[in-house]
């Protein structure tokens, strides 16, 4: 047994002997550049900041989001100061305010610490999400090209000519905070759906991936159908709750992924020339193989570098969002939130300066790190670049 | 009387670019017979490989096929391709109809390894009979061992049984994207890597084992055209085409692929048609030729017959213009016209020596002169006498 055991981890090693060279290399490069270990430096130390949080910062409210209070006055107290009035916090262990308190007694010790992990959840989420839309919608248009990629790209077109931050406020305020959605809903939009793949299939005769994307249409404008055609308030049978920041991650997405789909599109139109394409049509393999196998793996590397250093950007947007009190709710965790609650202490004193410093210098080395992190991933993963 | 496998009849396709409409094919005639190499000869830009592609019917826009029929003879049936559905097609793609390609580096995917790249044609096409061969792998195991088989193995028994019965029900395409669960597909993978070790040893591969695992960037270009060879031939076709693989290649390595082809030729005994425009490759390795010229198989014979007694005055020229010691060296006069506005009437007329007043109104058309021997010519308008 022990033999075997020894065998297969031989066998394991060898066959991954490339990518461990790689990772080798990979490292190496990473070592020669230090910006590059700044940035992932700083990611890690947010990322054990996010993952300790429960242990460094006890949470003191039942929703751990939510900061905790002490008292309700209205002037900011400076670091060090003495807990007055939450007795739960300081059965808790915590003895003083390390960092201050915010306008409106939020700690912010404790608000910058869980502030980390919505700081990485808006932006990994916004930006998977954009991702995955943006190469969805991407891949499909430039693969058939035609009429399909006119009318998706132009649809992108239209999200596109909005400024982005504007839109996103728009869609924030737009979106309603429970969607009530009945049982149509579901059962009108898979019918939808499934009718319009049927249809692409049998009638149109379309290929399986166009059928895929003809089904989308028809879910789309089913769901459109049920929505203002059959409104029957009797049928509610689940309210959607979503927290404030919660639209403001939908708004993002939605905002964000434009990018993504032109930059794969023209990816994929060179891509789809290359001589390889044609030998997997050859070989028999089908369109939606020829683009998830063949022209994905291909074409996603400068999409994923850009979606590196657009998670700082994204954390800097949402931030700005909640500064201008449409994001995060009032005592949300959030590093934006904070430095909203210090608007009206910012002077040329600088005597309250904990409380808008503290929070923006944590965005600033938030951002700085994602965007140093792109910028090493981008100097490992660019074939260009790399071999220089 | 050998039977026909495939024969290509009238086939037009046009490429509608900015410029105007190029007519790339105008009524292309081709056969070719069972257990045959038929090469397929002419000069750049006269419509060889996309021949070769519409046959398989995967011409890319603004190339559109505007008419005509190529019959494939499928077990027996006759079908014609450029009206089957896309489903049909893909099943004759790479399991009947393989092809190889000119620049071999260029058609492997750089993201991929060998092994992954043939097994995907073996996936594809012999799913069947790689399940069963790893069935058998798991019987002998446990026979070997004399033990009641673990549950993992029996899992992974019962699950590739399942697979026998149906080759792509949506339960295991729902369960092998789950991790763990889906480990049946390791059992799979060793003995597709095995076939395809197998499948490059055939192909003369000095360490087959080695290449298994390589990039298509860490391989010389003589031995990613043998992988190439290895993908077409890795389902055993009844038709291969091979769209000049042996351009790109030195001398040597040349006249291995040529060995190679021909070997591997006799022992699956499919057909081949072999495109290039070196007039040697053609007398060393086929046994029936078409030239093409300007998007027209202007004549077509047995490869003695064409290289002895030509009888269109383009493939006369083609066969003197081959450079000989001791002899000058001889050209065809003018330029190979625009697809974009073709010549009228015989597209050779304003090159050819012979040229009459009919050439220029009429289009010739593609007769039998001879026993098997095929022109387009008003020079041999009368047919077989």
């Amino acid at each position: 047994m022990k033999i075997n055991i020894r065998y297969r981890i031989k066998e394991f090693k060898r066959g991954m002997a490339p990518h461990i060279s790689e990772a080798k290399f990979m490292l190496r490069r990473i070592k020669k550049s230090p910006l590059s270990i700044a940035g992932i430096s700083i990611i890690i130390f947010f990322a054990i900041i996010a993952v300790l949080a429960p242990v460094i910062a006890p949470p003191v409210n039942r929703n751990p989001y939510e900061i905790w209070l002490d008292g309700y006055a209205s002037a900011p107290r400076p670091p060090g100061s003495p807990i007055i009035k939450n007795t739960k916090a300081i059965k808790l262990g915590y003895t003083t305010h390390i960092l201050g308190t915010t306008p409106g007694q939020y700690d912010i010790y404790y608000g910058i610490v869980w502030g980390t992990i919505t700081a990485f959840r808006v932006g990994i989420l916004v930006v998977g999400g954009a991702l995955i839309i943006g190469c969805a919608i991407g891949i499909l248009a430039a693969y058939y090209g035609g009429v399909i990629d006119e009318l998706m790209m132009r649809f992108t077109d239209i999200i596109f000519a909005f400024p982005g931050l504007v839109l996103a406020m728009a869609l924030v305020l737009a979106l309603p905070t429970t969607w009530k959605i009945d049982m149509f809903f579901y059962v009108f939009s898979a019918i939808g759906f499934i009718g319009f793949v049927i249809l692409g299939f049998k009638i149109l005769k379309l290929s399986s991936g166009q059928s895929l994307g003809f089904g989308f249409l028809g879910l789309i404008i089913f769901m459109l159908i049920d929505m203002y055609v059959l409104k029957s308030p009797s049928y509610w049978i689940m309210p959607l709750q979503l927290a404030k920041l919660d639209k403001a991650l939908i708004a993002l997405t939605i905002v964000g992924w434009p990018g993504y789909t032109r930059l794969i599109r023209g990816e994929v139109l060179r891509i789809k020339q290359e001589d390889y394409i044609e030998a997997a049509k050859a070989v028999g393999c089908s369109d939606f193989r020829i683009m998830y196998k063949h022209i994905l793996p291909n074409s996603i590397y400068p999409i994923l570098i850009s979606a590196s250093l657009d998670i700082g950007a994204i954390v800097l947007t949402a931030a700005a969002l909640s500064f201008l009190g449409i994001g995060a709710e009032t005592g949300y965790a959030d590093w934006g939130q904070m430095i909203s609650f210090a608007r009206n202490y910012v002077d040329i004193t600088m005597t309250n300066w904990y409380a808008f410093f503290i929070p923006g210098f944590f965005i600033l080395l938030f951002v700085l790190g994602w965007n140093l992190l792109g910028d090493a991933f981008r100097d490992i993963l660019d074939p260009m670049l790399r071999r220089k | 009387m050998t039977e026909e496998i495939l024969s290509v009849q009238d086939l037009e396709l046009r490429f509608y670019t900015y410029e105007g409409v190029v007519e790339a094919l105008d009524k292309v005639n081709l056969k070719i017979k069972k257990g045959e190499i038929l090469g397929l000869v002419g000069e750049t830009g006269c419509g060889k490989s996309v021949a070769s592609l519409s046959i398989l019917n995967i011409v890319t826009p603004p190339g559109k096929i505007e008419g005509g029929r190529v019959i494939f003879y499928d077990q027996g049936k006759l079908v014609d391709l450029l009206k089957q559905k896309d489903s049909f097609l893909r099943k004759i793609r790479g399991k009947e109809i393989a092809m190889i390609f000119q620049e071999p580096r260029a058609f492997l995917n750089p993201v991929y390894n060998v092994t992954n790249q043939i097994s995907e044609v073996l996936m594809l096409h012999r799913k069947e009979e790689t399940v069963k061969k790893a069935l058998e792998e798991i019987e002998n195991t446990i026979k070997s061992k004399k033990k009641k088989p673990g549950f993992l193995v029996r899992y992974d028994r019962k699950m590739l049984q399942k697979m026998l019965k149906n080759p792509n029900p949506i339960s295991l395409r729902i369960l092998s994207k789950i991790p763990f669960v889906n480990r049946y597909k390791r059992r799979l993978k060793k003995t597709v890597k095995k076939e395809v070790v197998e499948i490059l040893r055939e192909m003369e591969l000095a360490d087959p084992d080695r290449v298994a695992e390589a990039y298509p960037h860490e391989l010389s270009s003589g031995m990613a055209q043998r992988v190439v060879i290895a993908m077409a031939l890795a389902c055993n076709p009844t038709l291969l085409i091979a769209d000049e693989p042996t351009t790109n290649l030195d001398v040597t390595i040349q006249f291995q692929i040529l060995t190679l082809i021909r070997k591997l030729q006799q022992k699956f005994g499919s057909s081949i048609l072999y495109i290039t425009h070196d007039m040697g490759v053609v007398a060393e390795l086929c046994s029936r030729v078409a030239v093409m010229y300007a998007g027209v198989v202007c004549e077509s014979a047995d490869v003695v017959e064409i290289f002895k007694n030509p009888l269109h005055p383009y493939a006369k020229a083609l066969l003197e213009s081959i450079p000989r010691p001791g002899k000058a060296f001889k050209t065809i006069e003018g330029t190979v016209p625009s697809l974009v506005n073709p010549p009228s009437g015989c597209r050779f007329h304003d090159r050819c020596p012979y040229a009459m007043e009919i050439c220029v109104n009429e289009k010739p058309k593609f007769l039998e002169v001879k026993k098997e021997h095929f022109v387009s010519c008003h020079l041999h308008r009368g047919g077989l006498k």
